[in-house]
């Protein structure tokens, strides 16, 4: 794959105030990526100024250099000065590339009010003839979050909003949390999770999110994929999510027992539970829940041998909470842990696309899956 | 398909990390998706950790792990990184480092290392 220079080494600076708190890339330095498929870009910075402003950085493409065509094909990066680049991946079935790639920068917070802001950076490209995987390339993808991917941070270490990225179309299954005391922290760069951001939910603050009741109800047979780990010992069932705010009915839970550690997904008052090997769930795990009536069963990491099988219910799930029993209860059973990625399929996954899954997984967090 | 040396055999004795010099880094421009063999004879600390990192240029500060270090044991040890599912997908450059968790004694290390790479996807 080529190495190509979207941005040398440059310094911009710009008056605050107005529009200039937005400054985009020149049109002659529009890098032309026809011909790939995703890029992965390599941003240094080496200065911001002032520098406790908050300067935000974007990528976006287009197929020609309209302004209006352009949208953003990665998240949106918070300019850090370090020694080492920030590394930004598009994903083509989020948000395909365009045969322009081009930067936006823009002031976001100027907290001494500072008269004149801007930065020192570069920006390689390197671009790539294959997409890189997303589940969004499973058919039936019914939810997906993914820690960082459509985060809205009410401060720079706590989670008020985390947006789903599957093609549902459905607002409501994005998640929420508005009182500050109860949001999750937001942990970027976290080691266990690969360098990938994590959310941490402390039971100790009672943290949880949630969603708004779906558009449609997410009715077996189904397939539910999380990442996370727990960080407690004891005897007390946690929940990490809780897809029905009516009844008691579709959940999957953990007790960090210091003798049987234990995984259950409950689903229409029928439970399969899982033991794990001591010391259980404290490293990060992939947990997949196939709800397929008496077919049911739960996977850990390979994807391929289950856990546990058996029977569940037929109930669908009509919302979520996640990090505590619903809130229509009185909330509860906080979870103690952190969460990275959750996914929801509206039907039983192929044993290749459960391999897909394992490799992108694996890829993404360094499990070691077999 | 090429098979590519990224490093013929060398006997490592260090305190410390120790990196593949940038000037060595193996240009992989040509390729998407690679296969490590990783081939280790002797060596003296259990915790000896192989990283793989890559960068789009030969400048130190760039290279960055794909794959979590790898806990080199004697024999041959097969590591894939496609570029498809990778955290970090290969660049153009590739090179080797070791580390140990134990940083307070000497570790050796004797090993090589060759790399299939692939211009398209192996999945």
């Amino acid at each position: 794959m080529q190495s190509l220079i979207l941005q040398p080494w440059t310094t911009i600076h710009r008056i605050a105030g107005g529009s200039f708190d937005t400054f985009t890339q020149d049109a002659e330095d529009w890098l032309d990526v026809s011909g790939y498929a995703d890029v992965v870009l390599w941003l240094d910075v080496s200065d911001i100024t002032p520098i406790d402003a908050t300067i935000q950085f974007s990528f976006q493409t287009a197929p020609n250099a309209e302004d209006t065509f352009f949208s953003q094909i990665a998240p949106t990066v918070t300019l850090t000065p370090s020694p080492f680049p920030q590394i930004i991946k598009s994903i083509r079935g989020n948000t395909p590339l365009g045969q322009l790639l081009r930067w936006q920068m823009s002031l976001f917070d100027n907290p001494s009010s500072a008269p004149s802001w801007g930065a020192t950076f570069r920006v390689r490209a390197v671009p790539y003839r294959q997409s890189f995987f997303g589940p969004l390339a499973i058919p039936g993808c019914a939810l997906w979050l993914r820690s960082d991917l459509g985060i809205t941070l009410s401060s720079a270490t706590t989670v008020q909003g985390w947006l789903d990225q599957s093609a549902s179309q459905d607002p409501g299954k994005s998640l929420a949390q508005s009182t500050g005391s109860a949001q999750p922290g937001y942990q970027t760069n976290d080691q266990l999770y690969n360098g990938n951001p994590s959310l941490l939910f402390a039971s100790s603050s009672s943290n949880f999110m949630t969603s708004s009741s779906w558009a449609t109800v997410l009715a077996p047979p189904c397939t539910w994929i999380c990442v996370a780990h727990n960080s407690s010992i004891g005897t007390s069932q946690q929940y990490l999510l809780d897809g029905d705010d009516t009844t008691f009915g579709q959940i999957i839970t953990y007790t960090p027992s210091s003798t049987t550690p234990n995984v259950a997904v409950t689903v229409g008052g029928s439970t399969i539970s899982a033991n794990l090997a001591l010391p259980g769930w404290t490293v990060p795990t992939a947990l997949l829940a196939e709800v397929n009536g008496s077919s049911s069963a739960i996977y850990f990491n390979n994807f391929s041998t289950a856990a546990a099988s058996g029977t569940l219910g037929s109930t669908g799930f009509k919302s979520m909470t996640l990090g505590s029993h619903s809130q229509a209860f009185g909330g509860g059973n906080y979870w103690d842990g952190r969460v990275a990625e959750l996914m929801a399929f509206n039907r039983i996954l192929s044993s290749t696309e459960k391999a897909r899954l394992r490799n992108y997984l694996n890829g993404r967090y360094g499990f070691g899956m077999a | 398909l090429d098979s590519l040396l990224l490093q013929d055999w060398v006997t490592i004795a260090a305190t410390s990390g120790v990196s593949q010099s940038t000037n060595s880094a193996l240009d992989i421009s040509n390729y998407e998706d690679l296969v490590v063999y990783s081939e280790t004879k002797q060596l003296t600390q259990s915790d000896t950790l192989l990283v793989l990192s890559t960068a789009p240029s030969r400048d130190d500060a760039s290279f960055a792990p794909m794959v979590r270090p790898i806990v080199l044991v004697a024999g041959t040890q097969v590591t894939s990184i496609l570029a498809v599912y990778a955290n970090i997908p290969p660049a153009r450059f590739l090179r080797w480092a070791l580390a140990t968790v134990n940083t307070e004694e000497t570790f050796s290390v004797t090993f090589r290392i060759w790399v299939a790479a692939y211009s398209l996807s192996v999945t």
